[in-house]
Parts: structure tokens; C-alpha cells; sequence
């Protein structure tokens, strides 16, 4: 029955509007900035609803997801998308990271050959006679001679005899020499005999290489010699080849034979002579005197 | 052949820092001399020998004349060993290369003892194993290397030129 009676409110309602639109339009305008007037009104104290909280949570949250994914996209764009700006910046980074790279190795170098040219300096200021620096440039082409080349020959003064020493110590005489070039004998080639003495005792031998080894002998030792072992040995001013006291090695291992009157010493050498890159030669007075005259 | 070994002289007197221990071993002229020996007519060989050794020796610190006799006498061993056969197989090649590095540690002192270089002729450490084991593998290697180098520049071998000259 409320059903027809309903239906039947509608249907005048409906005519009642047809008839009076003017006044509908009228009512509908009141009604509306009432509620305008009211709503604005309402969220002036910045306070929400129920309705309106509920609103802001699904919005919310299918902004906060839009978002993520919106970034999700962004990146990929930015990862895959854009990839072929991303590999050439690379290829140019790689290329500067490179040169950058060569540069600090370049500045290592140039470092470590000052504190080589520094210490080689400071111990040519030290030492006594005239001295002559020289690099070396090349080792001995056979295994089983310790010879080296340094890149100063007759034109530079230098003659055949001539000492070669290191800051670590004696490295060998110079055994040959052209105009521009000269080879050295280094102390641990077998054919190398340089006068030594022990520095504590004051015991005196020859220094000469041994086959295949790095290390020296100290010959002719008589076995009532004060020796011990780690004993330091160092060079003599005989012949005017070598300042005296410059160091030669350490005594590393001694022998005697029961019915020898000599002691066998390994003389372990102070300077690395595979890792040799700078040396002086000895310009001592004499021999300049001598070649001059 | 010149150019390949003056090559190989740079490389192991300027660059030794980078296999001290291979370097402080490596006889460079040794696998030379038995090809030479083996694989060269006479006159080709000794001109070879003389040039090779002669330049070996301004590299070196060894009185002047030891390296120019002593490979001459590796050569000429060869030479007499390619008498009695062509070393043409790898392991035929390898126990050429040990003989000759075996003799080479006995030879060497003897020359240099000659020169009067200080050395002890009868030392074990002349017998180092280290040197002999590298010469026996680089030498075997430096073989081979030589013979590409003559099959790529298409350099004949004494087998062929003998052969060449025994059918004519």
C-alpha cells in the first residue's frame, strides 16, 4: 500500500514540476548554496568526517600504489630506456677513470724515482771523492755472469776499473767501456775481486763472486781471523777504485776445513743487483790524474 | 733469424724484471746454435754462429772471445750430431736440447777458465738443476719457434737442400 501511495506522490510530484519549473529551478538554487554554504562552513576548521576519512584513506592508498608504480616505471625508463646514454657516459668515464689511473702511476713513478734520485743525492754529497751518476739500462744477456749496463761510456770520463756504488752499498768496477755505454762487473760475478775488509775486526780478504749465486766469497781468510756471523764487510781505499767503509754485506755463513789454514765465507751482498736502477761511478782523484797526465 | 734473436736479447737484458727467475736461467743462444747446427748448410751456419755470438758477447761482462768459442763448439757439436741423424720429431728434439744443455755446464766453465774469468771449472753449482730444467723447456721451445719461422718465411731446410743435391 505505501508502495502505491509512493508511486502516487511521485507521479503529482512530477506534474507539479512540469507546471512550476520556474519555481523548481528557484528551490533547487536555495538548496544548493544552502549546502555550499554548509559545506564550506563544515570543513573550515580543517576537521574530516567519517565519510570524508574514508574517502582519503582509499584515495590515499591507491595514490601511495600509483605512486610506487609510477616510480617503478620512472626507473626502468631511466635503467632500460635510457641505457644507451647511460653505456656511452660510461665508456667515457671508463676512458677517464683510465687516464686518471695512468696519470697516479705516472706520479708514483715520478715519486719513487725522486726519493731514488734524493737518497742517491744525499749520499753523494756524503761520500768523499768526485762521483759520476749513471742509470742502468740492461742486465748481462748470459745467466752465468752478473755484469749490467749503464747508459755512460768513455765521453763521460770513464774508464776501465772505475768503481760502481749504490746508497745500499759497493755494486762492481766498470769492466768495459764505449763511447756512450759501459759495462760493469758486479761483485757477485765470479770474475770480480774486490778488497774488503771485515768492519769489526778489521780483517782483510778479497770479495769474489760465486757461479750461479748472488752471493760472495770472502777469500783468503786465515782461520785465526776474528769472523762472526751478520759480521758487516766493507770496502777498502786500496787501489783508490772504492771510498773506504762503504758496505759491501753481511758475513751470512762460515766453514773451515779441519786440515785448511782458510775460512770459507758467504758474504750475503747489501745491494739487490737484479733491482738496480741508478747508480754512481767513482771518479776517484788518482785515477783521473793518472789518465790525465 | 738475426732480428728474432737481437729481439730476444732486448726483451731478456731490458725487461729482466719481469721473469727474474726464467731470465737468471735462460741460455738465449744455446737452442740457436744446435739449429744451426742441425738445420743450416755449413757456411750459412758459421756465418750465423759468428754474427750471433759476436753480438752475444758485447751484451755480457764475459771476457771477449768466450761466448764466440764456446758456441762454436756447441755448433760444431750439432753439426756433428746432424751427421748421424736429423732431430725432426719434438721428443727427438727435446733429448738434443738436454744433451747439449748438459754439456753446455761443463763446457762453459772450461772456456771461461781459458779466458781466465775466475771461474771454478769443477763446482757443482755449475750443475745448477734450475738452469738445466729451464734450458731443456725453453731451448725445446726456441726450437720450435725457429722452425715456424723458417717454414714461414719459407726458408728451406739443410735436409731438403741435401736431399736437393744428392738427387742431382
Amino acid at each position: 500500500m505505501n508502495v502505491f501511495k509512493i508511486r502516487r506522490f511521485i507521479i503529482k510530484f512530477k506534474a507539479l514540476v512540469t507546471s512550476n519549473k520556474k519555481l523548481v529551478v528557484f528551490g533547487l538554487s536555495t538548496v544548493t548554496v544552502c549546502f555550499l554554504a554548509l559545506y564550506i562552513h563544515q570543513h573550515r576548521s580543517g576537521k574530516t568526517g567519517r565519510v570524508d576519512n574514508a574517502l582519503t584513506w582509499v584515495t590515499g592508498n591507491l595514490q601511495e600504489n600509483t605512486g610506487f608504480f609510477a616510480h617503478g616505471l620512472r626507473k626502468i625508463s631511466n635503467h632500460y630506456f635510457f641505457l644507451v646514454n647511460a653505456a656511452k657516459k660510461n665508456e667515457l668515464l671508463e676512458i677517464e677513470i683510465a687516464e686518471a689511473k695512468q696519470k697516479l702511476v705516472q706520479l708514483q713513478e715520478v715519486e719513487s724515482a725522486n726519493r731514488r734520485l734524493g737518497t742517491l743525492l744525499d749520499f753523494k754529497a756524503a761520500i768523499p771523492t768526485k762521483t759520476l751518476p749513471a742509470r742502468v739500462v740492461a742486465h748481462d744477456v748470459s745467466p752465468d755472469f752478473l755484469g749490467i749496463r749503464i747508459d755512460r761510456g768513455s765521453r763521460d770520463g770513464l774508464r776501465v776499473g772505475m768503481g760502481v756504488i749504490h746508497p745500499g752499498g759497493v755494486v762492481g768496477t766498470i769492466h768495459r767501456v764505449s763511447d756512450h755505454f759501459s759495462d760493469v762487473l758486479t761483485l757477485a760475478d765470479p770474475a770480480s775481486s774486490i778488497d774488503a775488509v771485515i768492519q769489526r775486526s778489521r780483517a782483510r780478504g778479497i770479495i769474489s763472486g760465486e757461479t750461479n749465486s748472488l752471493d760472495c766469497k770472502l777469500k783468503y781468510m786465515d782461520k785465526l781471523e776474528d769472523v762472526t756471523q751478520d759480521d758487516p764487510v766493507v770496502s777498502t781505499n786500496f787501489g783508490d777504485v772504492f771510498p773506504s767503509g762503504l758496505l759491501i754485506g753481511h758475513v751470512s755463513e762460515i766453514s773451515s776445513t779441519s786440515n785448511g789454514i782458510l775460512q770459507d765465507i758467504t758474504v750475503k751482498t747489501a745491494v739487490d743487483l737484479y733491482r738496480l736502477e741508478e747508480v754512481l761511478v767513482v771518479i776517484s782523484s788518482n785515477q783521473s790524474a793518472k789518465n790525465n797526465s | 733469424m738475426v732480428g728474432v734473436f737481437v729481439g730476444l736479447v732486448l726483451v731478456r737484458t731490458t725487461a729482466f724484471w719481469l721473469f727474474p727467475g726464467l731470465f737468471s736461467n735462460w741460455d738465449l743462444l744455446l737452442p740457436f746454435m744446435l739449429y744451426f747446427g742441425q738445420r743450416r748448410p755449413l757456411f750459412e751456419g758459421l756465418l750465423l754462429w759468428f754474427i750471433l755470438s759476436h753480438l752475444f758477447s758485447l751484451q755480457s761482462v764475459a771476457p771477449m772471445g768466450v761466448f764466440v768459442v764456446y758456441y762454436l763448439i756447441l755448433f760444431v757439436i750439432a753439426r756433428l750430431i746432424s751427421e748421424a741423424f736429423f732431430a725432426t720429431e719434438g721428443i727427438q728434439i727435446l733429448g738434443l736440447i738436454s744433451l747439449l744443455t748438459l754439456l753446455s755446464r761443463f763446457i762453459l766453465p772450461l772456456v771461461a777458465r781459458a779466458f781466465d774469468s775466475g771461474w771454478p771449472v769443477w763446482s757443482w753449482r755449475n750443475l745448477h738443476l734450475g738452469m738445466i730444467i729451464t734450458n731443456i723447456i725453453v731451448g725445446w721451445i726456441c726450437y720450435q719457434g725457429l722452425n715456424f719461422v723458417d717454414r714461414i718465411t719459407f726458408k728451406d731446410s739443410r735436409q731438403i737442400l741435401d736431399l736437393g743435391e744428392g738427387l742431382a
